[in-house]
């Protein structure tokens, strides 16, 4: 039988009259996922108190992602309440400057990349006009699209001239930054005199792929820090843009000295792979790079003072907090006893106030 | 050690946590789920966060790989900040490290009245 021989309505008819009907896909939802909590027992049913869904981080946080202190009483994220992050981490500790970073990353979306760019545009406006306007204390990240570099320039050179703009923000996650795909924005950012910050992405995944554990990602966080430091060297970021400034942040620095300590030995070796480096790369590292202190290991404090000697240099670090986060470090109490006054003071104040041009 | 009454034995719900005062020290008391009282210095040995600020809990207990076993309910003391594990029945850190003891103290129950020791 061909359909033209019924008309539309006995097709209706026919249908529902004759023949029952089995629906193989309809979609049931609860409301809300708080519904399947009588479902559930612990260890899971604390996990849920986290929930955020599975997104760009693909855990669901064992602990909780924020210091328990910075709740918010209305149930907002932490770290969106202005007064509450003054009162919490500016007054209270006497923060002179602190550096923007935020937390919303359209970098390391995997698709639709002019969204990307619109949304990172759209969120340094808002940044603009709800942080940096609101305190002086404030200075600024400018967030961009690397996917589509070209545009990313264009944000870099409307965001720049806002007179506390102190760097461009790359997420690191999954993407090469030395690439020259992305060396563009190198250029862009000497030419504005901004620095490059990366900072921890959540795409950011072992060698292996997604870790399996949470406590297994974020252990193995740095590896990505370690690609990207010998990934720029060796593509040359700094041979053609020798103004670049890149700081490292929430990538720990303990492993810098050995990754330095392997660079030159296979340098001395293979150099004439990549003739356009010109110097031994540790000397890159000390001139272009600095690290941000969080999450900052705790072992014997003697052998952290062993680890900065071992950087053969006092001016690699500068202190950070990464409020509101659970791994916050205290300006009171994380950097070891061991340290001197004067470490302390080039750590706390005077490597980020020279490297980021402060007074 | 003197002694500070805290308040009366009905105001504290077994399972719940608050801070006191003595003078210019502070402390978090605890009353266990089993009923029993437990006080601790209120600082984390770590970077100095406010104990009583964190989480009265239970934890998962040493286990089979790939299994989970939770207990302890009520007992562990989660700091607010880095989470680090204290038993709030002696101050011990579930990990053990050089900076993990909580200084405990004693309470008592006395004529009605939650006593603390310090
Ligand atoms: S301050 Fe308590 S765990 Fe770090």
């Amino acid at each position: 039988m061909t359909i033209s021989q019924v008309s539309p309505e006995q097709r209706e008819t026919n249908r529902t009259e004759t023949v029952p009907i089995i629906d193989t896909d309809v979609h049931e939802r609860f409301a809300s996922i708080q519904e399947l909590l009588p479902y559930m027992k612990e260890p899971f049913l604390s996990y849920m108190e986290h929930w955020t869904g599975w997104g760009e981080l693909k855990y669901i946080h064992p602990i909780g992602g924020s210091k328990l202190d910075s709740l918010l009483p209305n149930g907002n994220v932490p770290g969106s309440d202005l007064g509450v992050l003054q009162e919490q981490l500016m007054d209270k500790y006497d923060i002179h400057k602190a550096m923007l970073t935020g937390l919303f990353y359209p970098a390391t979306m995997e698709a639709q990349f002019e969204l990307a760019a619109a949304l990172a545009s759209a969120y340094n406006d808002w940044m603009v006009e709800h942080w940096l306007d609101k305190d002086e204390r404030f200075l600024g990240s400018i967030h961009v699209a690397p996917q589509i570099p070209e545009l990313a320039v264009r944000e870099i050179e409307r965001m720049a001239d806002h007179p506390r703009m102190v760097q461009v923000l790359l997420p690191i996650g999954t993407a090469a930054y030395g690439d020259p795909f992305y060396h563009g924005i190198y250029e862009a950012a000497e030419r504005k005199g901004l620095v490059v910050a990366m900072h921890q992405g959540n795409s950011v995944r072992s060698p292996f792929g997604q870790p399996r554990y949470y406590i297994e990602w974020h252990t193995i966080l740095s590896q990505a820090f370690m690609a990207s430091v010998v990934n720029l060297i060796v593509n040359g970021v700094f041979d053609k843009y020798p103004g670049t400034r890149i700081a490292m942040l929430e990538g720990g620095f303990s492993w810098l000295p050995s990754l330095m300590w392997r660079m030159d030995q296979n340098y001395k070796s293979l150099r004439l792979e990549v003739p356009w480096v010109k110097r031994l790369p540790s000397e890159y590292v000390k001139e272009h790079f600095r690290f941000a202190t969080q999450p900052i290991e705790d072992p014997d404090p003697m052998h952290m003072l062993k680890m900065v000697e071992l950087m053969d240099s006092d001016e690699l670090l500068m202190f950070s907090t990464d409020y509101p986060h659970w791994d916050f470090d205290s300006p009171l109490r994380s950097l070891p006893t061991s340290f001197s006054k004067e470490l302390k003071r080039k750590i706390f104040y005077e490597n980020a106030a020279k490297f980021y041009g402060l007074t | 050690m003197k002694k500070h009454i805290v308040c009366r034995e009905e105001e504290m719900n077994p399972g719940s946590k608050r801070s006191v005062e003595v003078g210019k020290r502070a402390f978090v008391l605890v009353r266990t789920p089993d009923g029993s009282y437990q006080a601790l210095r209120d600082v984390c040995p770590h970077q100095g966060a406010r104990l009583s600020d964190g989480e009265l809990t239970g934890t998962n207990l040493p286990s089979c790989v790939g299994e989970y076993d939770y207990g302890r309910k009520g007992e562990i003391l989660r700091c607010p900040w880095h989470r680090w594990e204290f038993d709030v029945t002696s101050g011990d850190a579930l990990v053990a490290d050089r900076q993990s003891r909580v200084k405990h103290y004693e309470v008592t129950v006395e004529d009605g009245y939650v006593v603390l020791h310090c």
